[in-house]
């Protein structure tokens, strides 16, 4: 065994210590929903993923020797998960790093940005200011890829499943794999001004 | 191996062609095969470590996203290629994720997928490759595929061998016919030729020859030259036999002649003996009579000397010469008249000798009667008993008497047959004293009328006496010549009787050696009789 699958081990773990906890002291009613527990951790595993299946354009690396970077934009639903989730990426190549942004206006330089439910009031200005830039958008807001996002979490079946926004990503200038797109459910670009 | 050898050549031929090409046709077939599996389970093993590569490729993304579904219906693929069993994902460690197992086959798979490579087992080949995400590994693939592919190959491959085999059986069949009889053909022929030769004893046959210049034309050649020896080797046997046969008669018969002209030869020597005997005899007799003619001649020549020496006394002396020859011839004739005489008595001699004849014999029955006459003493002595006893040694005596008187008797007759061959030599050597007491008489005569003539003609010519006395002379030492000749000639005739002895003595042993050859001719012809 390996010292990487050892301390994944242990990740493991930790999580489920977490979501013990969590069970413990906030009696919620999605008790019965076993996804609840692991979903954000998924998630980060996922975000994680996602880096491989995507090609960005060669204007998102002004600097050869700069990381990768996975922002999160309000409020941060990941904790310590995410950086568990890129803590082997770290290790090889540039590495990534991950950022925490309150505004959009901060962000800058960043290749994965996932934006928080707390940002749903601000989606629209969001998505119209990264519009050109070459960032993966990622949320989990129900008709955020339909408006220009371009991959948006959702459950199916207790299954955390995602739909992509073919056309929004290839505006942007990034290419996703078919095999990511395989997985994915494909939504088509809703008119901004008709989703106002 | 004992049936291969007794195959004709034609079938060993054919059957070691068939053998050769059935050999080198399954060697290389069969290595053939053997390459082409090997090459098929590598290119099997590599095309589906590809496909397992492309179908871990295409499941990083289900596999990072965990989304079973779409990892096997990725997997559903292998629809597509029928002999793969089954396939399965593995995650990390975490064992199975998504597997596939063809219609109709319940596959047990492994928890985990184990070392990557693949291996081949008894029916199938399992295949563990990675699935790699940005040079990580994130996974496993495990792929069983089964051998229907080789074996089916294996099944097509033993088809055509058997196809390819039976199709150059039959070629070798065809081909090997016409080819094996290149070399049998010759070799047959010749071999029949051969029997036909040791059965008919026909040394006349050859060989046909192909005009081949291989091993087999030489054969064949060298056994017809060795025909050719042998019947010139038997023609010179059937000549020299003949001739020899002819050589046998003749020999027989030059043996025949010898034998009798031996004989002849015998018989002939046995005359040229006598012959020379008689000659010998007649060449002595010759010798002496020249002897004497010498003596007289001498004789005449001293007279002759003595005439011419005492010439003028001639007158006289061939007056007392003449009274001489007279006294010499009267002489003669006494002696011829005491020659006669003794002539007689020999005659007388022979008669009395005759007459002892008749005496002796007279004596002799005498002797006989007298025996006869003491043995019937004898017997009337016995029976007169005792008183007889000295008459029977009267008789006794009587018969002793008689016995030699016998014996005197026979004694006599032995001396009278001595007598007789004794007067018998004296009247020969009377005979021929006579006949030179004549030639003396004659002689005698001739040398009166010389004498004679000799005085007659002494005065007129003493000279005429001189040259007689010369001549005389002369006669002398021809005579002298003529018995030393009669001297070499009766050592010739000596020695001719000893050669004739010598020759007979040779012609003997020819004889025998005649009689041998015959024998030994004649045990030859009876041989040769025998043989043929």
């Amino acid at each position: 065994m390996n010292p990487f699958t050892v301390d994944r081990l242990r990740s493991w773990i930790s999580v489920l210590l977490v979501a013990g906890w969590i069970l413990g002291v906030f009696v919620t009613p999605c008790k019965a929903n076993p996804i609840a527990v692991s979903e954000y951790s998924v998630k980060a595993a996922f975000l994680n993923n996602f880096i491989h299946f995507v090609e960005w354009p060669l204007s998102a690396f002004p600097d050869p020797g700069a990381a990768l970077t996975i922002g999160v934009l309000g409020d941060d639903p990941f904790g310590p998960l995410l950086e568990q989730a890129v803590k082997e990426e770290k290790a090889k190549g540039n590495g990534v790093v991950i950022r925490r942004f309150k505004s959009v206006d901060d962000v800058t330089s960043c290749h994965v940005l996932f934006i928080s439910r707390s940002e749903k009031e601000r989606m629209f200005l969001i998505l119209k200011r990264l519009e050109e830039v070459p960032i993966l958008t990622v949320s989990e807001m129900e008709g955020f890829a339909d408006h220009g996002g371009i991959v948006n979490f959702y459950i199916e079946n207790n299954r955390i499943r995602f739909e992509i926004n073919k056309e929004s990503a290839y505006r942007k200038g990034l290419k996703i794999s078919s095999r990511l797109l395989c997985l994915a459910r494909i939504v088509e670009q809703k008119s901004v001004k008709e989703a106002r | 191996m004992n049936w291969f050898h007794n195959l004709s050549i034609k079938r060993k031929l054919i059957l070691i062609i068939f053998l050769i090409s059935s050999v080198v046709l399954i060697v290389a077939c069969s290595a053939f095969i053997a390459q082409e599996m090997s090459t098929f389970r590598v290119s099997l093993a590599r095309d589906k470590g590809i496909l397992a590569d492309v179908l871990a490729q295409n499941s990083t993304a289900a596999m990072q996203f965990d989304d079973v579904a779409a990892a096997e219906t990725t997997l559903q693929a292998l629809r597509a290629e029928p002999h793969v069993v089954a396939a399965c994902l593995y995650k990390g460690n975490k064992g199975r994720f998504a597997s596939y197992a063809r219609e109709n086959q319940s596959v047990v798979f492994p928890e985990q997928p184990g070392q990557d490579g693949f291996h081949f087992a008894m029916d199938h080949l399992a295949l563990v490759r990675p699935v790699i995400l940005n040079e990580k590994r994130v996974g496993s693939i495990y792929l069983r595929v089964d051998l229907e592919g080789i074996r089916e190959m294996l099944r097509l491959y033993l088809g055509t061998v058997v196809i390819v085999l039976m199709g150059a059986f039959v070629l070798t069949l065809m081909l090997s016919a016409p080819l094996q009889s290149l070399i049998s053909k010759p070799i047959l022929a010749l071999s029949s030729t051969a029997k036909l030769i040791s059965e008919q004893k026909d040394y006349s046959l050859r060989a046909e020859s192909a005009g081949q210049g291989d091993e087999v034309g030489d054969l064949t050649n060298a056994f017809n030259r060795m025909l050719d020896e042998i019947q010139r080797g038997q023609n010179a046997l059937r000549k020299a036999n003949q001739s020899l046969l002819i050589q046998t008669g003749q020999i027989i018969e030059g043996v025949g002649v010898l034998g009798s002209s031996a004989k002849q030869i015998l018989s002939f020597s046995a005359q040229v003996t006598t012959a020379a005997t008689e000659t010998a005899t007649a060449v002595a007799e010759t010798t002496a009579t020249v002897g004497e003619f010498r003596q007289t001649v001498l004789m005449s020549t001293q007279k002759a000397r003595k005439i011419a020496d005492e010439s003028m006394a001639a007158a006289h002396i061939s007056q007392q010469g003449k009274e001489a020859a007279e006294k010499a011839a009267e002489g003669m004739r006494h002696i011829r008249l005491q020659m006669d005489s003794m002539a007689e008595s020999m005659t007388r001699l022979s008669e009395q000798g005759e007459a002892i004849q008749q005496i002796i014999n007279t004596v002799e029955d005498l002797a006989v009667q007298s025996n006869l006459l003491a043995v019937n003493a004898s017997i009337e002595a016995a029976k007169a008993g005792e008183q007889g006893k000295g008459f029977a040694v009267v008789a006794q005596e009587v018969k002793n008497l008689a016995d030699q008187s016998k014996q005197a008797t026979a004694h006599v007759r032995t001396i009278l047959k001595d007598i007789q061959k004794a007067s018998a030599t004296a009247v020969t050597v009377t005979e021929q004293g006579s006949q030179v007491v004549e030639t003396g008489v004659r002689q005698s005569g001739q040398a009166g009328e010389s004498i004679l003539a000799l005085a007659k003609n002494v005065s007129e010519g003493a000279q005429a006496v001189t040259v007689i006395a010369s001549s005389s002379q002369q006669q002398l030492t021809g005579i002298d010549q003529v018995a030393t000749a009669m001297q070499s000639i009766k050592q010739a005739a000596e020695q001719n009787v000893v050669s004739a002895k010598e020759l007979e003595i040779s012609v003997q042993n020819l004889n025998e050696l005649g009689q041998k050859l015959n024998e030994l001719v004649r045990h030859y012809g009876e041989a040769k009789e025998q043989d043929s």
